[in-house]
């Protein structure tokens, strides 16, 4: 193993792992832009969809592509369930919903145990073989993974920016109450937002679940790194969610190969932190805290 | 938001809860009730398990002091930790008395609290939710990585149990009492500092900021004051629940018991005393019993959260003042 080689697999590792942050952070930002709710439930939408996927890929034998069309949906038509069921009551009021959210996710994790079991899932990867180039060996199985999450992310901003739906969303994240003068339904606003969000979660799960093992806890470390992607892309805010959540995969590869796990685990609390103290609303966010 | 809704509500609760003549018999009752049981229950396990509730009624009442300012944090359990393993090392490696180690882990966490406090108190409600849950995820990689001194993940075991007058309270009865009037002092403690001046800014900052700022409180200043107090408080009971269990490990502190420190909080009445002890002693025993049927348990667990946020926003404690109102009416007629 040459430098070149090491470097272009690092390289390729950051990026795999980058996509996934984003897609977790897209939608954790999107619900809290929209609904200003943090969903600590988050995560387990992502555990949802990588269930979802072991079964239907792993067990029905369904296409991949068309299993994991179903997961989004699936996930997506739950997360406009749970949004009418648990956080309608709580609109407007961000620790309540947040405190909702930490029921709900207790409520998964320990439905998940009791109907799935607590031994972790293997889910048969979806491409086998390697891709060669020169020295540089690469899986094919994270390339598929970071180019479907690129392609759900390229669907995303189509929607957000040229749809009837998509500028509505930007309008309530902007300004709920001219929003609402504008004629912008939030009850239909706030489940299409949070099944959206939760669907991308749930794709992220389906795609990297088979790259990693599928149990009931496994949507505790996305859901934290979708917090540090936020804190550092900034609340609320898509881009930043994007840049961050690619930033963060990079840096975390590229620290681990170098320096090992522990010191990387420490570096991105403390980005956290200075980010935090330097700009609070992170660096691209523009919602401020309210008093 | 909410926190602004249901706070004076349950002042009044608790002042009518408690200021009256009449229900300190009641309180009275529960008193002796409470330390009439190692008399009747030998169970180690359930004295062991009341006796947790004891030191967590003292962290879950730390959170309660944050959040009568306004703020949620998910680093109680972190201080908890920083309290817990300072406490240990004064008396593991220092040879100390256990009381210069209760005294260590408050002041380590005091200090800590200080600091992060005053670099981060600028930010309110989910941002700070936030900055709290990042410091929670150092200080817990700390006692993980950093093992010549915490031992790692296997955590540090044959912690000294306390031992006064060359009496070693070894036994589940002697640590009840100890926690139970390290309890009753905090539970003290903590109300003379809500009825005074100091209580009145907290309440006034988490009523209006913009109001409380505008009428010369300074707000920064009561909000670090509160935030200390609150950490410190975890630190105590970190430290308490060190000398009980004999063994520490990071796992005790990770930010999952953070949240279920909240939700004892929440379920309890956010800014009430009596309901940080209720919640306590509520949510507490859940995972000891029952283990066999933990999942089902935990999602009942859930349900109730809730149920409980939806219906009874102000907590268990709420359902106390609308018993009696029910219990007047019908001694009236």
């Amino acid at each position: 193993m040459n430098t070149t080689t090491v470097l272009v697999q690092t390289l390729l590792n950051g990026l795999v792992l980058g996509s996934l942050y984003f897609l977790m952070a897209i939608g954790f930002t999107m619900v809290f832009g929209i609904m200003r709710v943090i969903n600590f439930a988050h995560g387990e939408f992502y555990m949802i969809g990588a269930f979802a996927i072991s079964f239907l890929f792993g067990q029905m034998q369904i296409p991949f592509l068309l299993a994991l069309l179903i997961v989004g949906l699936l996930v997506g038509l739950l997360g406009v369930g749970v949004e009418r069921l648990i956080f309608k009551p709580f609109q407007g009021d961000e620790l309540n919903g947040m405190i909702a959210s930490l029921g709900l996710s207790i409520i998964a994790v320990n439905v998940a145990l009791v109907v799935f079991g607590p031994s972790p899932w293997a889910v048969p990867s979806f491409v086998s073989g390697v891709f060669r180039m020169g020295n540089i060996v690469l899986p094919w199985s994270r390339l598929v993974a970071f180019s479907l999450a690129v392609i759900v992310l390229v669907g995303f901003w189509f929607f957000i920016r040229f749809t009837k739906y998509g500028r509505a969303m930007r309008a309530t994240v902007q300004d709920e109450q001219a929003a609402k003068l504008q004629g912008i339904d939030v009850n239909k606003i706030y489940p299409m937002a949070f099944g959206i969000g939760v669907c991308f979660a749930g794709i992220a799960g389906g795609i990297m679940g088979p790259l990693f093992a599928v149990d009931p806890f496994m949507g505790l470390t996305p859901l934290v790194k979708a917090f540090i992607v936020v804190i550092i892309g900034g609340l609320g805010s898509v881009v930043g969610a994007v840049v961050a959540g690619i930033g963060l995969g990079l840096f975390e590869s590229f620290t681990s190969t170098f320096f090992g796990a522990a010191v990387t685990d420490f570096l991105q609390f403390a980005l956290v932190i200075a980010v935090l103290l330097i700009k609070p609303t992170g660096l691209f966010g523009e919602i401020e805290a309210k008093p | 938001m909410a926190y602004r809704a249901t706070s004076p509500s349950t002042n009044v609760a608790v002042r009518q809860e408690l200021g009256e003549g009449a229900h300190l018999a009641a309180f009275a009752v529960v008193s002796v009730a409470v330390a009439a049981i190692p008399l009747i229950i030998s169970n180690p396990f359930y004295l062991y398990v009341a006796t947790a509730v004891f030191i967590n009624a003292i962290i879950v009442i730390g959170l309660m002091l944050i959040a009568y300012v306004g703020q949620l944090s998910l680093a109680q359990a972190a201080f908890a930790g920083i309290g817990a393993y300072t406490s240990v090392m004064v008396t593991m490696s220092l040879g100390q008395h256990f009381l210069v180690g209760v005294v260590a882990a408050i002041v380590s966490s005091a200090i800590v609290a200080v600091g992060l406090g005053w670099l981060t108190l600028r930010s309110r409600g989910v941002y700070f939710v936030l900055v709290s849950f990042a410091f929670a995820q150092i200080i817990y990689l700390a006692l993980l990585h950093w093992e010549p001194i915490t031992g790692g993940a296997v955590g540090l075991n044959g912690i000294p149990v306390p031992n006064f007058f060359g009496y070693e309270i070894r036994t589940g009865a002697g640590y009840y009492y100890l926690a139970l009037i390290a309890l009753v002092l905090v539970y003290f403690a903590v109300r003379a500092i809500l009825a005074s001046p100091a209580g009145r800014a907290f309440r006034s900052v988490n009523g209006n900021l913009r109001l409380a700022e505008a009428c010369g409180i300074p707000t920064r200043k009561y909000m670090l004051l509160a935030f200390t107090l609150g950490s410190a408080l975890a630190g105590l009971g970190g430290s308490l629940q060190a000398h009980h269990a004999t063994f520490i490990s990071p796992g005790s502190f990770h930010v999952t018991v953070a949240v279920n420190l909240i939700l004892m909080l929440i379920l309890g009445g956010r800014t009430s005393l009596i309901g940080a002890i209720l919640g306590a002693a509520f949510v507490t025993p859940l995972p000891e019993f029952l283990r066999s049927a933990q999942e089902m348990q935990n999602i009942l667990f859930g349900v109730v959260i809730l149920i409980v946020l939806r219906f009874l926003p102000a907590g268990i404690v709420s359902i106390l003042p609308r018993l009696r109102q029910l219990f007047t009416r019908a001694r009236a007629q």
